[in-house]
């Protein structure tokens, strides 16, 4: 995420950084008003990244450490030679990965409603 | 001062190239004056250090107190490209040295007058070349600034478009009492606009000529006059080798 941010804040136009200049906004306003929104695109691309990391990362303590837990359920599963619960955790998991995904994926298209883009689809807006 | 702003002895250089040779201009408030010469010859230079955009020069620059230069009041800026903040949609463009305390009534009044009325909601990558310009335009008078800085402000929109920007800069000048700091290559803009017409040229440099352009307004762009005073400037441009 915090990659991702910084390149978003390099990725500023500068010529949008001199607009700030020119209306001598404060440092703070300038981030504030500038960077933090041009730089939400990047943001979203981190955070959405991030978030299938964390998943990944749950899974895995939960795999190596727990006693409950959909990773509990997976090793429980495998080890008393349940089949259908490893089943049910692994399409658990991954339905709650892409319906949180999916989430974040609507919230970053009404947040970057602006975005003047390529949207991967043919033609029209 | 009398002078909305005065621009003395100006030299500038970049990386050891010298760009500008003791260039002197000033401007009297409601007066339009254009700086005309070749791409490349400091003339957008010159207008980013009165816009206070680049302070690394040797000479003076200055301004009447009048002007309030703290909060950007004094002065509006209207580059090439809009700049519209792609985020924002045009009504926040405009209003956005206020940010969220604009004034709206003020805005909906300058989109209306720049052609733009009922466009506030709409987001900048809705708006065609000329309608985003237009948008910068209102941005630019927003301040109510008495001195207004354009830097070839129509060369990125069709010559039917950049007839009809120019007339509407024309008008809100007078109707607004501003005076006006124009960069341009285009000849005919030059003319058809100004009560000077400042010719820079040289490598480094100068202000080689100074054209007073005595036609009422409004003017009309087939006018033999506006044509003799062209001419004039093409003379200076041609023994400069800037053509």
């Amino acid at each position: 995420m915090y990659m991702n941010l910084v390149a978003g804040i390099r990725n500023v136009d500068r010529k949008l950084v001199e607009l700030g200049e020119l209306y001598r906004l404060p440092r703070l306003q300038q981030i504030r008003r500038i960077f933090v929104p041009a730089a939400q695109p990047y943001l979203f691309t981190g955070l959405r990244n991030g978030l299938s990391m964390a998943w990944l990362c749950v899974v895995a303590a939960e795999l190596l450490a727990a006693t409950e837990g959909i990773g509990y359920l997976l090793t429980d599963g495998r080890e008393t030679s349940r089949p259908d619960l490893v089943l049910v955790a692994i399409v658990v998991l991954a339905l709650m990965g892409k319906l949180s995904d999916s989430l974040l994926k609507a919230l970053e298209h009404r947040a970057l409603r602006w975005r003047d883009n390529f949207d991967g689809e043919g033609g029209g807006a | 001062m009398s002078a909305l702003l005065a621009l003395q002895r100006i030299h500038k250089s970049f990386a050891g190239l010298r760009v500008l040779d003791d260039v002197s201009l000033s401007l009297a408030p409601g007066e339009i004056v254009s700086l005309l010469g070749p791409s490349g010859c400091g003339k957008s230079t010159l207008l980013r250090i009165a816009a206070g955009l680049d302070r690394d020069f040797q000479g003076h620059l200055e301004r009447n107190p009048l002007l309030d230069f703290g909060t950007a009041r004094g002065i509006g800026v209207v580059f090439q490209e809009p700049r519209l903040l792609p985020w924002l949609n045009v009504a926040q463009n405009v209003a956005f040295a206020d940010g969220r305390a604009g004034d709206e009534k003020w805005v909906r009044q300058l989109l209306r007058d720049v052609g733009l009325e009922g466009r506030g909601e709409a987001l900048p990558k809705q708006l065609s070349g000329g309608m985003a310009q237009r948008a910068a335009i209102a941005r630019g008078l927003y301040g109510r600034p008495q001195l207004l800085l354009l830097d070839e402000p129509f060369s990125a929109v069709d010559a039917f478009t950049r007839m009809r920007l120019q007339d509407l800069v024309a008008e809100l000048a007078q109707r607004y009492e501003v005076a006006i700091l124009l960069v341009t290559h285009d000849l005919d803009e030059a003319f058809y606009l100004s009560d000077r017409v400042l010719i820079l040229g040289g490598q480094p440099s100068r202000l080689t000529r100074e054209i007073d352009v005595p036609l009422a307004r409004p003017r009309d762009r087939r006018s033999g006059a506006l044509a003799s005073l062209r001419g004039q400037a093409l003379t200076e441009l041609y023994q400069s080798h800037a053509l």
